[in-house]
């Protein structure tokens, strides 16, 4: 998680950051109260996402929960290239989980 | 003399105190939170020694905290200095070291980056309480004994002084406008006059209230009892759209950069917005190809194109929507209040169709800039308002805009005006923003050069497309020579394209998250 957030600080400062060498950005400061981000900015975050870490962005996923912070960004690329791996390994993980689901027989 | 009606007092009484004011993050306030919350933060700067004609300095995002500590004050007659949140170290400086500040009200998220330079000039410095709590706590206290240097001489002329606002030109530091209580009733009035808002409003609020434009905003819906939903997130503009839904919000204000995203890279066209009736566009030109596309996009909503500078402390000029079709490209009439003359380098008034200076009167005109005799002198004369714009007024008295004397490109003895080219380029869809500028050429003069922004990845093959838009659309003499795709436009803190800083984008090193990305030569 920490290679992600330190990719992610190196995307940051390289694109938003540039010149202003007194920004103290912290892992949680909020990237749009820090006037570091508009909305251009987002839309180049979501495509370094998606081309550099092959994280699929939908559109109703482009929010402040998911993106307004470095963790946050973090998290969230983490959660989905999560399930992304799930997804690979696929059949095992299915019949895990019809398993817990069945519920018990009722006692005629 | 007639009394001088408090700016504060204007827009809080006779409010009834559980009507909600502000919708924020952070939930819903009412007039009666503001007003107390108003008068408490009055109180505590008087008991910070600050008297009449001190300098507050109101350092933050748009909140329930910011819009208190500006009402307060107004109300304890100090002098508003309303600062863009995003500022370097060296900025807060200048302006630190230009107003003299007694006191500030620096948000919580701003303070770290702040306290080590107000704490070492004679500033008490207040911050809001957590969530759920309306006042303030003392950060920092002036250091007994140390004052700040005498510049009240300068206040002591205007005693009516409300606020300094600064203006971010584009060239030279940013200057303080001096804006007096009766500029910011005057000016209220005559928009209320002009835009027929009822207690019923409630106005999606993205625009910072430390440009005057955001500030219109509250001095208008309050005093007219109506609701401003404060959303700080526009950089997700889908979201500030579903929670324009959500409020039912009734209007919403932006620059052209606003509604360029608005109809270009958001979710409008498909959302359903049933209670928006009005908007609002102000800060700037909007091509006319955005205008059609927003008149289409809402066809239920009155949409008020207008005009106005800081140094008329908001609002000029307005066209009635109802004749947007009939009169594209106009900024409309004078707002009730507001007298405007086209003035010839001559100082006589131009006949209809001649270009000369846009030339204000009225009561909203400010009172100078801050500190600055020789440029206060050049643009407030006799107490009429230079404001360094050319326009035509037809003959039905309605005005149209010519760009300023340095953006026209002169090719090959021919005058054409930048914006018409950025006009026409922005008739192609895939176009986010466009800005054009005159650079030299061997052959010609001048020819232009476009610097365009689309409005999603991918880019590639992107100016191919303009340059064949170009060719098929554009009359020969507006096709530009060159054709640069890039990510962003340099702007100041108000939306406003930087074009001196276009000029040299192009010959910059590398580093620039602005620097072209494809050069199309003709």
């Amino acid at each position: 998680m920490d290679e992600l957030v330190g990719k992610l600080r190196a995307f940051v400062t390289e694109n938003f950051l540039f010149g202003r060498k007194d920004e103290n950005l912290s892992s949680d400061d909020s990237l749009i109260e820090k006037g570091v981000i508009d909305s251009t900015g987002v839309l180049i975050l979501v495509a370094f996402l998606e081309q550099n870490l092959g994280v699929s962005v939908q559109d109703d996923e482009i929010i402040p929960e998911n993106l307004d912070s470095l963790n946050r960004i973090a998290a969230f690329a983490a959660r989905k290239l999560g399930i992304d791996r799930a997804q690979e390994t696929g059949i095992e993980t299915v019949l895990d989980s019809q398993a817990v689901a069945i519920p018990a027989l009722p006692r005629s | 003399m007639a009394k001088i009606v408090n700016a504060a007092d204007f827009m809080l009484s006779g409010k009834q105190k559980n009507r909600v004011a502000l919708t924020t993050s952070d939930g819903d306030y009412t007039f009666g939170h503001l007003q107390s919350g108003a008068s408490e933060f009055a109180a505590r700067l008087r008991d910070a020694g600050c008297t009449r004609g001190d300098r507050v300095l109101l350092l933050g995002a748009n909140s329930f905290h910011w819009v208190a500590a500006y009402l307060g004050t107004l109300k304890a007659e100090l002098v508003c200095v309303p600062l863009p949140a995003k500022l370097s170290a060296e900025e807060l400086k200048y302006y630190v070291d230009t107003t003299a500040p007694r006191a500030a009200f620096v948000s919580l998220s701003l303070l770290a980056r702040c306290a080590e330079l107000l704490a070492g000039e004679a500033i008490t410095v207040f911050c809001e309480d957590p969530p759920g709590r309306h006042g303030w706590f003392q950060f920092a206290q002036a250091p007994a004994g140390k004052s700040p240097s005498p510049l009240s001489d300068e206040a002591d002329l205007y005693p009516d002084l409300a606020a300094l606002m600064f203006t971010s030109g584009s060239t030279g530091k940013p200057r303080g406008v001096m804006i007096s209580h009766r500029n910011i009733v005057a000016n209220a009035k005559s928009i209320l006059a002009a835009l027929r808002l009822s207690a019923h409003e409630r106005m999606m609020t993205v625009l910072p209230f430390h440009y005057c434009f955001g500030a219109s905003l509250l001095h208008t819906y309050l005093r007219v009892g109506g609701r401003l939903v404060l959303d700080n997130r526009f950089a997700y503009p889908d979201v500030v759209l579903e929670n324009m839904a959500q409020q039912h919000c009734t209007g919403f204000a932006g620059v052209p950069s606003h509604y360029q995203i608005l109809l270009r890279n958001s979710s409008l066209r498909r959302k359903r917005l049933p209670c928006l009736h009005t908007l609002l566009q102000a800060g700037g030109h909007l091509a006319p190809s955005f205008v059609r596309e927003l008149r289409e996009s809402l066809p239920q909503a009155r949409i008020f194109i207008m005009y106005g500078q800081t140094e008329a402390t908001a609002r000029l000029a307005c066209m009635p929507p109802e004749m947007l079709a009939t009169r594209p490209g106009s900024i409309g009439k004078a707002i009730p209040g507001v007298r405007l003359s086209i003035l010839k380098d001559s100082g006589e008034e131009a006949a209809p169709g001649e270009i000369g200076e846009i030339v204000a009167e009225g009561d909203n005109v400010a009172c100078g800039y801050w500190r600055a005799p020789d440029e206060t002198a050049a643009t407030f004369r006799n107490g009429k308002l230079y404001t360094g714009d050319l326009a035509t007024m037809d003959k039905d008295g309605f005005l149209y805009v010519v760009d300023r004397a340095r953006e026209f490109v002169k090719c090959g003895g021919t005058r054409i005006s930048c914006r018409q080219i950025e006009d026409r380029l922005l008739e192609c869809k895939e176009l986010l923003e466009a800005a054009v500028i005159a650079v030299p050429d061997d052959v010609l003069g001048e020819a232009a050069r476009a610097f365009v922004v689309p409005r999603q990845e991918p880019f590639d093959g992107v100016a191919e497309r303009v340059r064949a838009f170009c060719k098929s659309s554009l009359h020969h003499t507006l096709i530009p020579r060159d054709v640069f795709v890039v990510e962003s436009l340099p702007k100041n803190s108000h939306g406003k394209v930087l074009r001196p800083q276009l000029k040299s984008m192009a010959t910059n090193a590398q580093g620039d998250r602005c620097l072209a990305m494809e050069a199309v030569a003709r």
